[in-house]
């Protein structure tokens, strides 16, 4: 609605502006006008209504208009004045404009809305608000006034009389009354009679209200209400007048007395009925006095200028040609037509035809053409490529494009227009449903010369000329002769020399590194070229249905393929290829299979062949090839990005672990603590631990992309932070994510070898050996310190008994952790073999608690008689309350191994929970 | 009977029509009313009820008479009656913009020397 009202306003506005130029006008005529008669001053006053109400008319050349340089539209305040950043209003006359458009507030882009756009809603309420408030108060006096004379009595025909009026007016519209006064004199009423039977043979009585209606439109321009003032006069005079061309010049004095004698009686007037003594009194009675019946030549005259002078103030100025908006009117066609070509050659139809016609300047206008051939080339029914070829006259440069095959009509001049035959055209066509189509885009197809090219050319022989190079692309190289110069795949070019209107003096096809050349008109190109480069024919391309996509690993093994092509995507593979075809394939081909990765289009041809085109990143480039033997081309960087973005989809750990995420922030969301989160989701969260180094990667990548102290951040922090244990460096500290990121290293650990024992005592050696591997557990490394208290041998085996202090450790980095550790008494028994060696046969541990001491007096035997060994029980027990010898020989044997292994500036840590690790002491 | 028994024109009118063609039928004086006087019923009624309510004529049973004859009525002169006319049918800012006020005494003795020396000619 509000929308509704400012548009209104707008319009009314522009009305405005444009009425007010008339508006001058026909003020200065008038005063040209003076002597003549004033219907034709008041026949100018239709023109003024006209614009008041019209927003809308014919253009013409001729246009009072055109010369303020109106662009064509009686726009001076533009529709879009609320949104512009610097509102701009052209009111005519520069001075104007100027002062306004200084005044008109700028956009403010912080605020909420436009002031420019408060301005504006806020005048068009004020405006409708006081149009709303005139016409109602104006309707409801007519009203009043209908009801006062409805016991007017009828005296003849349409003729009333009543005593409760002091004026006579007409009133009515369809069936339109004259009201008189009660009391007036015979002779008057005459006059009066005859004045008001005049305005409604003239429809003055529809025409008043009228342009009444349209000054309370116009309400708030002045000028408007001064026009309707002088148009009331005018209107009166020219009807005083008709009375006195009627009724003879002797009446003048008489008539002039009637008006005199009811513009005393009456008080002030209403502007909507037509009275008869009513605007400006001593104007008129001047004017009926000096009314001289006019000579009709005069007349004649007078009515041809002020009638010419209406058009010229009726019309528009011509727009001018607007060349793009053509252009995008030209875009939309629809067909009944279901072939692709024939689609297109209605596209080609509907666009020429857009530049033809006498509205269109010379410069683009097309005064004929002949579509010759309309050929589908790439898309489907959805989006396609036609290759349009077309004869055409044309009268200007526009449509004789540079590489053209045109003729001129004056030679050399491409001003003068001509004839271009064979002109080929691409349009890229798109469906807009219900046989509407669009037309994308309409390029100008010009070819890069090939060496296949050249040779078909090259069979004309002799007859070879200029124009069968125009249409490929070209330049001029010559200085006082033409020398054409056309690059063939930066190997070759031909170059045409001599007069263009004449026969050429050369043309020769040129081989860049060795400089060598060949006549082509009496050399073979087949032989000029086996003898410089590889030859090869390939075969032009055929409108092609794309059908497979894949991406290629190294020897062509498909690492991914998208199995159906979405709309956007055949869309953009569409593009590469007709990219792709445009070009000169300019390199010579790779073979795909050597290529580490690659891309492979496959399109299936109408005439059921298939070509697979490679896309490959070569030296940098993004490369498209045609077939695994063609030759390659460069393509945009952009379409190759867009094609391996068709292969990023998510891993399936990184869709689980992303599920599972999504799972765990679902609740309790009252929470903003992240381990509420967890609690709540326990499952899911260890379900993201399970997945291991796939989800630890991936969700350090979210990191890397970013992701910040989000909720999800949070989650995943503490995540990466179980997954990573020890690896992590700030294990257990409190820290946002994103710190934590920042400061995140992630250790790696140190793998060594179990202690081993490098003294001389062979008993130390063997057991140590036997101890290392006892005691291992988990990854990590042991450091083993045994006390031994005596080896026994019976027989063939030696029995060993031994406590040891072991303990497993984990360095990361320089951070050494200690894991399972203990002190254990154990018997050890070994069988002597041939050689000397031992192998182990039987290893016995103490048993823990309440059997602790009995197991050892259960191993302390004999390996083979199994004899008691009397004092050892005791000897170990009273060892193991004190074994102070080998916890520091396990320290020595710490650092030893530590040295030994080249790990220095080792400190022994201990991991805390949910604290950070507390270092214990250096090592080395 | 100190009564004001002037009447308007258009009552005068009406009455006169009654006094002519009494005792007359409230229909065919509306239908009497609009051939001579170009009235619409609606208008004939209510200005038949104004006088009835004067007791000048009366309408029983859509019969009217005249309860006072002609000798005693006379017309009001006609004169300017219209102080409040139709002059408020615009804001007076407007009107005065449009008309360029009222004509002063001075204007209209102007206007009248024109006249009387045009007719002199």
């Amino acid at each position: 609605m509000a929308a509704y009202v400012e548009n209104l306003f707008r319009i009314t506005l522009n009305m405005s502006v444009t009425a007010c130029v008339v508006i001058f006008a026909v003020v200065l005529l008038r005063l040209l006008l003076k002597k003549a008669p004033k219907a034709l001053s008041f026949a100018l006053w239709f023109v003024v209504l006209f614009r008041l109400l019209c927003p809308v008319s014919f253009e013409s050349a001729l246009s009072l208009f055109g010369l303020f340089g109106s662009a064509g539209s009686m726009e001076h305040i533009p529709a879009n004045i609320g949104m512009t950043a610097q509102p701009q209003v052209d009111l005519i006359l520069p001075a104007v404009t100027g002062a306004v458009n200084a005044s008109l507030p700028a956009a403010a882009p912080l605020k909420s809305a436009n002031p420019m756009q408060i301005i504006l809603f806020v005048s068009a309420l004020a405006w409708a608000l006081g149009a709303i408030i005139l016409l109602v108060y104006s309707a409801s006096s007519y009203f009043l006034l209908m009801r006062r004379i409805s016991t007017a009595t009828l005296i003849r025909d349409n003729i009333y009389q009543t005593e409760r009026v002091d004026s006579p007016f007409v009133c009515g519209f369809i069936k339109p009354r004259i009201i008189l006064p009660a009391a007036l004199e015979k002779a008057e009423t005459e006059y009066i009679i005859l004045h008001e039977k005049t305005h409604i043979r003239r429809r003055d009585h529809l025409f008043k209200p009228l342009w009444f209606f349209a000054a309370c439109l116009h309400w708030f321009n002045p000028f408007v209400w001064l026009s309707f003032r002088l148009m009331s006069r005018d209107m009166e005079m020219s009807c005083d007048e008709a009375v006195i061309r009627e009724m003879g010049d002797h009446v003048r004095a008489d008539y002039s007395a009637s008006l005199l004698a009811l513009s005393l009686k009456r008080p002030l007037l209403s502007a909507s009925p037509l009275a008869f003594g009513e605007t400006g009194t001593k104007t008129r009675v001047k004017n009926v006095l000096g009314y001289k019946r006019p000579v009709f030549w005069v007349i004649a005259a007078a009515a041809v200028c002020v009638f010419a002078v209406c058009f010229i103030l009726v019309s528009n100025p011509q727009k001018s040609f607007d060349i793009e908006k053509t252009r995008t009117d030209a875009m939309i066609f629809s067909t009944r037509e279901t072939d692709l070509s024939k689609i297109g050659t209605a596209a080609a139809e509907n666009y020429y035809n857009a530049f033809m016609g006498r509205g269109v300047p010379g410069e683009y206008r097309i005064t004929s053409y002949k579509i010759t051939d309309s050929e589908l080339f790439a898309g489907d029914s959805s989006e396609f490529f036609v290759r349009i070829t077309s004869d055409y006259k044309t009268t200007g440069p526009h449509f004789l494009s540079p590489n053209g095959n045109y003729i001129t009509k004056i030679p050399n001049d491409i001003n003068s227009g001509g004839t271009c035959e064979g002109d080929r055209k691409e349009f890229r066509i798109k469906s807009l449903g219900n046989g509407r189509y669009e037309i994308i885009s309409v390029v100008q197809h010009t070819l890069e010369l090939t060496l296949q090219a050249l040779q078909e050319l090259a069979e004309k022989g002799e007859n070879l000329s200029w124009e069968d190079f125009a249409p490929y692309k070209g330049n001029d190289v010559g200085s006082g002769l033409t020398v054409m110069q056309y690059v063939i795949d930066d190997e070759y070019a031909v170059l045409i020399g001599g007069n263009p209107n004449e026969k050429p003096l050369y043309i020769y096809l040129i081989h860049k590194e060795s400089e060598e050349k060949l006549d082509v008109r009496s050399g073979s190109v087949e032989e000029f070229c086996r003898l410089h480069t590889a030859w090869e024919e390939t075969v032009p391309p055929q409108k092609e249905t794309v059908c497979g996509l894949m991406k290629l690993g190294k020897n062509g093994a498909v690492a991914a393929s998208i199995p159906s092509l979405s709309a956007d995507e055949k869309t953009l593979l569409y593009e590469m290829i007709f990219s792709y075809s445009v070009q000169s394939a300019a390199w010579t081909g790779v073979d795909p299979d050597t290529l580490d990765g690659c891309y492979m289009i496959r399109a299936a041809y109408s005439d059921g062949s298939q070509t697979d085109y490679y896309v490959f990143m070569k030296d940098g480039y993004a490369c498209m090839q045609s077939g695994k033997d063609g030759r390659y081309s460069r393509i945009y960087d952009t379409h190759y990005q867009a094609l391996s973005r068709l292969f990023d989809f998510p891993s399936e750990s990184e869709r689980q672990v992303e599920e599972h995420l999504a799972a765990i922030m679902s609740s309790p969301l009252t929470s903003s603590n992240p381990g509420d989160y967890i609690k709540a989701h326990r499952n899911e969260y260890e379900t993201i631990l399970k997945l291991g180094p796939d989800a630890l990667s991936y969700m350090l990548s979210c990191f890397e992309n970013g992701e910040g102290d989000t909720l999800k951040g949070h989650i995943m922090m503490l995540l990466c932070e179980d997954l990573l244990g020890q690896r992590s460096n700030l294990k257990g500290q409190s820290l946002t994510p994103s710190e934590w990121y920042k400061r995140l290293q992630i250790r790696t650990e140190t793998t060594l070898p179990d202690f081993s024992y490098t003294g001389d005592d062979p008993l130390m050696k063997l057991a140590c050996e036997t101890l290392a591997a006892e005691y291992r557990s988990g990854s990590g490394f042991v450091v083993v310190a045994p006390h031994i208290f005596g080896g026994y041998e019976e027989n063939d085996r030696l029995k060993v008994f031994v406590t040891t202090f072991y303990s497993n450790y984990r360095l990361y980095g320089n951070s050494l952790y200690e894991g399972s550790a203990g002190v254990v008494p154990a018997a050890i028994t070994y069988v002597k073999n041939a050689d000397g060696g031992y192998t182990l046969e039987n290893f016995t541990q103490t048993k823990d608690g309440s059997y602790f001491k009995s197991s050892i007096e259960e191993f302390c035997v004999m390996p083979v008689s199994g004899k008691k060994i009397p004092g050892l029980p005791d000897q170990i027990m009273r060892h193991y309350g004190d074994y102070g010898d080998i916890r520091s020989l396990q320290e020595e044997n710490l650092k030893e191994h530590l040295i030994k292994n080249n790990q220095y500036g080792v400190y022994s840590v201990r991991q805390r929970y949910n604290q950070p690790d507390e270092i214990i002491q250096q090592l080395t | 009977m100190d009564r004001d028994y002037k009447l308007y024109d258009a009552e005068f009118r009406l009455a006169g029509i009654v006094w002519e063609n009494e005792p007359i039928r409230s229909g065919k004086l509306a239908r009497l009313c609009e051939s001579r006087l170009g009235w619409k019923r609606t208008t004939t009624y209510t200005v038949l009820k104004k006088l009835c309510n004067r007791k000048i004529l009366q309408n029983e049973g859509s019969l009217v008479t005249s309860l006072v004859k002609r000798g005693q009525i006379q017309q009001y002169e006609s004169r300017a009656v219209t102080e409040k006319s139709f002059g408020g049918s615009l804001p007076q800012f407007i009107a005065a913009f449009l008309e360029g006020g009222k004509l002063t005494d001075k204007e209209a003795e102007e206007i009248k020397s024109l006249i009387d020396r045009h007719r002199g000619v």
